[in-house]
């Protein structure tokens, strides 16, 4: 029954095998990389918000000009492109926190993963310091971006 | 195997969000505006400006924030039209007593003189009544119940657009046509915004449940 119980987390965190590891390691980057793109297109949408705005506006004017609609309809349109481009460029609040939480979990699978190899005694003792190295480093990232706001790793 | 993350579910969820997302701008489109009325040659007689009940006259029922849109045109020959938007009561009230339709004062609207270069709010004019081909052959009006400047002020109830005219040819013609169509805002935006909304939200969430799967699956228990 002991042999079948499923280990939680926890448990097998010290002791875990490379297969596992490596699992941990390309899970956490899978789950870095895509909240990481999230947060990059919800940053470009936020940039280029203002461009949206204008062409927006220019169409609209183009259409009322068409006699597409009447001069009540533009300023309703105006309105409401006003207030999209206010969400394009706050909703970057919102995506940027929510993707901050999954790049931070990304990465504590990833520091586990290499934690993991740094107690494997099947790798030398090289790569295992190595590995204790950036296990230690990408743990710093996640103290550092968690408790201080004003550090960040910015990708231009 | 989560039921999740079955091949089948994710069709059908995919599929349900992608309609939402193409559904929404389509119906936003296609019910932005609702057609009440659209007649070409729309027939009245000369009578019609001496007795409402002669007149054109079609009904339309504004709700709040709801605009109502006249397109009127008059090129036919000899002939002249008038157009007035008036609250149904006035209206209940001038037809009992078959008044004149020129006696009676109609509320303000707004009409738009399109051309390319021209501002909107400077080719925007407000009036409570035009007459064809006096004032122009053509007019876009815009009519919510009442007016601030160029700006539109929601008025809900029920109105009646009428239109009378003249026939300046010889005393045998007493045929006043003219074109007209009558629209009113329809559901369309506020389809387009619920369905995108709904769209995107059963997406995001589909993906995060997908997420939580996965790490559930492999890690999390």
């Amino acid at each position: 029954m002991g042999e079948e119980r499923k280990k939680s987390l926890y448990e097998m965190l010290p002791m875990m095998d490379k297969q596992k590891a490596t699992k941990f390691l390309i899970y956490g980057l899978l789950v870095a990389i895509i909240f990481g793109t999230i947060l990059m297109i919800s940053k470009s949408i936020a940039n280029n918000a203002y461009t949206w705005l204008l062409l927006e506006t220019q169409q609209n004017e183009m259409n009322y000009m068409e006699g597409l609609y009447g001069y009540n309809d533009y300023i309703v349109k105006l309105e409401r492109a006003n207030l999209i481009y206010y969400w394009m460029e706050y909703q970057v609040v919102i995506v940027g926190n929510i993707a901050r939480i999954g790049v931070n979990i990304g990465m504590f699978f990833i520091a586990i993963a290499f934690l993991s190899f740094a107690l494997n005694d099947k790798f030398d003792e090289k790569a295992r310091r190595i590995y204790l190295v950036l296990a230690g480093l990408i743990l710093f990232v996640i103290i550092f971006t968690t408790f201080f706001s004003q550090i960040a790793i910015q990708v231009s | 195997m989560s039921r999740l993350l079955k091949k089948k579910t994710a069709y059908l969820i995919f599929g349900i969000s992608i309609a939402c997302l193409i559904l929404g701008p389509l119906l936003g489109i296609v019910l932005d505006k609702m057609t009440l009325y659209e007649q070409k040659t729309e027939l009245i007689r000369e009578d019609s400006s001496s007795g409402l009940t002669k007149a054109f006259a079609k009904q339309a029922t504004l709700s709040k924030d709801q605009k109502l849109i006249v397109e009127i045109s008059e090129f036919y020959s000899n002939a002249s039209v008038t157009i007035k938007i008036v609250a149904k009561s006035t209206y209940d009230r001038a037809y009992s007593l078959n008044s004149t339709p020129g006696s009676i004062t109609g509320l303000q609207f707004v009409y738009s003189e399109f051309g390319w270069g021209q501002s909107p709010a400077g080719s925007t004019n407000g009036a409570s009544s035009l007459t064809l081909p006096t004032n122009g052959i053509y007019f876009y009006i815009e009519f919510m119940g009442g007016r601030v400047g160029d700006s539109l002020v929601s008025w809900p109830g029920d109105y009646y657009v009428i239109v009378y005219g003249s026939n300046s040819g010889p005393s045998s013609a007493t045929a006043v046509p003219f074109d007209i169509t009558i629209k009113l805002d329809g559901p369309g935006e506020a389809l387009n915004n619920f369905l995108i909304f709904i769209g995107i939200v059963i997406l995001l969430v589909y993906i995060l449940a997908v997420l939580i799967s996965v790490l559930k699956a492999n890690y999390l228990r």
